[in-house]
């Protein structure tokens, strides 16, 4: 058994290792319920996305003389096409947005839009630490992201061989998650986006 | 998090192993390269929009029915051609096959109108010649990043990190779990025969894993490492 006083911490990993668990948390209850965590800003056509952003929340919003228009979300492959093909042309009342450049871009161009999006979780370490569970998770996290966080730190107390073989097991955990956080997020919202009658509107 | 950051977050966690191999600061910094290069198709089939870019590029020669575009140097993948005036306001993106027969039939495009063009390893060949200017869509990759003030994660690089925030964890682990299996290696134990054949075949399947040639539509995100 090892005493705390035999074990060589360093302060950035324990920083770490509560940002990561607390990331992952946070995934997870994106996933469940997404309503809590969305944030809307008011962006303008070709500005960067915003430091925080994570991924798009499917819900863009143009405002043409007092009505409100969803944007719909569309591929790359599909911006000629809606820039010029007449019978599918997007205009004021049919607007569009697609991300590149890792800015945010509308059809047609130069449109100010309400975004709502993702924000990732406040860093945690290289500044004061957040209190994680009142200012940006849910109370009821707080046991979950404690509970990780020593999951992750216990690694350092492991023999090598066990250490390696935890390694690979919490890359492939958070791979999964990640793989369901963005399947969740693409799949389920910004394909059903396509047809222009969904939206917040 | 820069490039440094993440070789001391790789550093602290190999305090064992760095002892036993020495795991350097240069070492650490080609183990989280591998990580990120591991990841970078991953990440992109994750969010594509993140690896997005597009640039407007002149025409740098012509013969009598064909011009030549340098594509940028972090190119990867071509998405889309926009070329003013065509139908659909893009060329289509053809093989070198389809290119082809389309050249020798005019009928079939190459035209102002239905302009036509292929990629050839760094250059975009595209009919009909007459086109000046085009804007290229294209997935955007990145090459071994030396400089240790680069930003991996967060925005900085004239906005542009390397890898989604998402996967910085993973990358680290990546990185962590190759230092060890470098360790791994390097202990010289021929009684035990069994561990060595399982860090070997975990070796090879890393390096085939890493391989795997990108399908960029309809491929599913792998879940393990």
């Amino acid at each position: 058994m090892a005493f705390a006083q035999d074990i060589q911490y360093d302060d950035a990993l324990i920083d770490a290792n509560v940002e990561y668990a607390r990331d992952y948390v946070w995934r997870t209850y994106v996933i469940a319920n997404e309503s809590d965590f969305r944030k809307y800003i008011s962006i303008a056509d070709g500005a960067s996305l915003p430091s925080d952003f994570t991924a798009y929340a499917n819900d863009a919003v143009y405002v043409n003389n007092g009505v409100e228009y969803p944007l719909s979300y569309i591929d790359t492959e599909e911006i000629g096409t809606r820039k010029t093909n007449p019978y599918c042309l997007a205009s004021n009342t049919s607007p569009s947005i697609f991300f590149e450049n890792q800015k945010v871009n509308t059809l047609p161009s130069g449109l100010t839009i309400t975004l709502g999006y993702y924000p990732r979780q406040p860093k945690m370490f290289g500044s004061t630490i957040p209190d994680a569970t009142y200012d940006t998770m849910p109370y009821q996290s707080e046991s979950a992201i404690h509970q990780l966080a020593a999951e992750y730190t216990l690694e350092q107390l492991l023999p090598e061989e066990k250490a390696y073989l935890l390694t690979q097991q919490q890359a492939a955990e958070v791979l999964t998650q990640n793989k369901a956080f963005y399947e969740g997020l693409f799949d389920n919202q910004m394909l059903n986006s396509r047809t222009e009658s969904s939206g917040s509107v | 998090m820069t490039l440094d950051n993440m070789i001391y977050q790789v550093l602290i966690r190999c305090k064992h192993t760095a002892t036993a191999v020495s795991l350097d600061q240069p070492t650490a910094k080609q183990l989280v390269n591998k990580a990120l290069q591991f990841y970078y198709p991953i990440a992109l089939r994750a969010d594509q929009t993140f690896y997005t870019k597009s640039v407007t590029i002149a025409q740098a020669s012509q013969t009598t029915n064909e011009g030549t575009f340098d594509l940028p140097t972090d190119f990867y993948k071509g998405l889309l051609v926009e070329v003013s005036g065509a139908k659909e306001g893009a060329a289509r993106i053809l093989g070198h096959r389809e290119y082809i027969n389309v050249a020798n039939n005019p009928f079939q495009g190459g035209t102002a109108a239905n302009p036509v063009c292929r990629i050839d390893t760094t250059v975009l060949k595209l009919r009909p010649q007459s086109v000046m200017s085009v804007t290229l869509h294209y997935i955007w990759t990145f090459q071994f990043i030396d400089d240790e003030t680069t930003e991996i994660t967060d925005p900085g690089n004239g906005h542009f990190a390397i890898i989604p925030w998402t996967f910085e964890q993973p990358v680290i682990l990546e990185a962590v779990r190759l230092a060890r299996l470098r360790h791994n290696l390097l202990v010289d134990n021929p009684s035990d025969v069994s561990k060595g054949l399982q860090t070997l075949s975990d070796a090879i399947n890393a390096i085939r894993d890493a391989n795997t040639p990108l399908r960029l539509y309809g491929a599913e995100i792998p879940t393990t490492s």
